[in-house]
């Protein structure tokens, strides 16, 4: 057991799951509801608003499939 | 004329049937014409959640194809006479649970009730477009928990898209409605705060429905909460949301708008 390990057994999940649904749904809100029936919808979750990339930050290692393919 | 009220979540087993039942009846209670819709066709619950699965003769399907009148088809509620519930069919077909259908009956129950509140199915097929597809109000149940979390945004999406409100370039209200929610785990830091879910979703809150026992016994004895355990506090959390829901405009989201949801607007304000 190092370090490491010790402060992530002890970091609460809570954090991670809403770091990881704010990535997942900034990018749902463009591209899954763009089907053609979710259009009026998806025009205006802000289509143009650029990608807010938790993983630009190196410490973070969340991937993003629509960013990263 | 009656409001349209969706009672609506993306995921199964949330609590929908529960809060369609406690809400109903707590409206009810407060001298409101409520007629209650179950819309899960194949797999209907409300009849039991309501201790009324012993009076179902007739159904929704029954109503649509025109094999029974509507008065025929609702079971009044025997503790609240102004409660009523339309049954979901049981075994027929949902080819039945038709667009045209549903609409005549809504427009029906509009003009003698004062709430039409409809309990969705799960998932984002035919009974849950057509549970939404009337609404002016929608109540979004949610759990403080990953899934429940996208699936809701997701309904939020088809609320603003595929109601006929949306179609009419007018809004669906809608309401959040946060259920099972434990708050020593939220303060342990084992799932979402309040704060965290309205950030991320951004409908304003209804209320917070604690996770109970209660529940379970009320649905155990055939009794919404509201009427089975009315002291216990998910039934004093119902009855704030109906206080709500019948009056007060709700300002909470403006203050608690956080960075995601300015960033991520599901629509541009
Ligand atoms: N506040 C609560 N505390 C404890 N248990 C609850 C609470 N709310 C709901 N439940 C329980 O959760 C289960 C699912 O509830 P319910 O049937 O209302 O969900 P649902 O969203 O209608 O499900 P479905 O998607 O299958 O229609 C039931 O066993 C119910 O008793
Ligand atoms: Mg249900």
């Amino acid at each position: 057991m190092n370090l490491f390990s010790f402060f992530k057994k002890n970091t609460t999940s809570a954090p991670v799951a809403r770091e990881r649904l704010q990535v997942l749904l900034a990018h749902e809100r463009t591209i899954v509801g763009g089907g053609e029936s979710d259009l009026v919808a998806s025009r205006s979750r802000r289509l143009s608003q650029p990608c807010v990339r938790p993983h630009d930050k190196p410490d973070r290692r969340l991937r993003c499939a629509a960013c990263d393919p | 004329m009656a409001k349209v009220l969706v009672v609506t979540s993306g995921k199964g087993g949330v609590g929908k049937t529960t809060s369609t039942a406690a809400l109903g009846a707590a409206l009810a209670q407060s001298g409101q014409k409520v007629a209650m819709i179950d819309f899960d066709v194949g797999l209907r619950n409300l009849d039991l959640i309501m201790g009324a699965e012993r009076r179902v003769v007739y159904d929704l399907i029954n109503v649509i194809k025109g094999d029974a009148k509507i008065e025929q088809a609702l079971i009044r509620d025997k503790r609240v006479e102004t409660l009523h519930l339309l049954p979901a069919s049981q075994t027929r077909d949902k080819d039945n649970l038709t667009d045209e259908g549903v609409a005549r009956v809504i427009e029906g129950l509009r003009e003698k009730f004062d709430w039409i509140i409809c309990d969705s199915p799960a998932g984002i097929e035919r009974g849950a477009t057509l549970a939404m597809r009337h609404a002016d109000v929608a109540v979004v149940v949610t759990n403080p928990e990953v899934s429940s979390i996208r699936d809701s945004d997701r309904i939020i999406g088809m609320l603003d898209s595929k109601t006929l409100k949306a179609e009419n370039g007018e809004q669906v209200e809608k309401h959040l409605l946060l259920t099972r929610y434990d708050a020593a785990r939220a303060q342990r830091g084992e799932i979402l705060k309040v704060e965290d879910v309205l950030d991320i979703l951004s409908i304003p809150l209804l209320a917070i429905i604690p996770e109970s026992t209660e529940v379970l016994r009320s649905s155990n004895l055939g009794a919404p909460v509201t009427l089975g355990s009315p002291n216990s506090a998910p039934a004093r959390a119902y009855l704030e949301a109906v206080r709500k829901l019948q009056g007060e405009t709700i300002v909470e989201v403006q203050k608690q708008r956080g960075l995601f949801s300015k960033l991520f607007a599901r629509r541009a304000a």
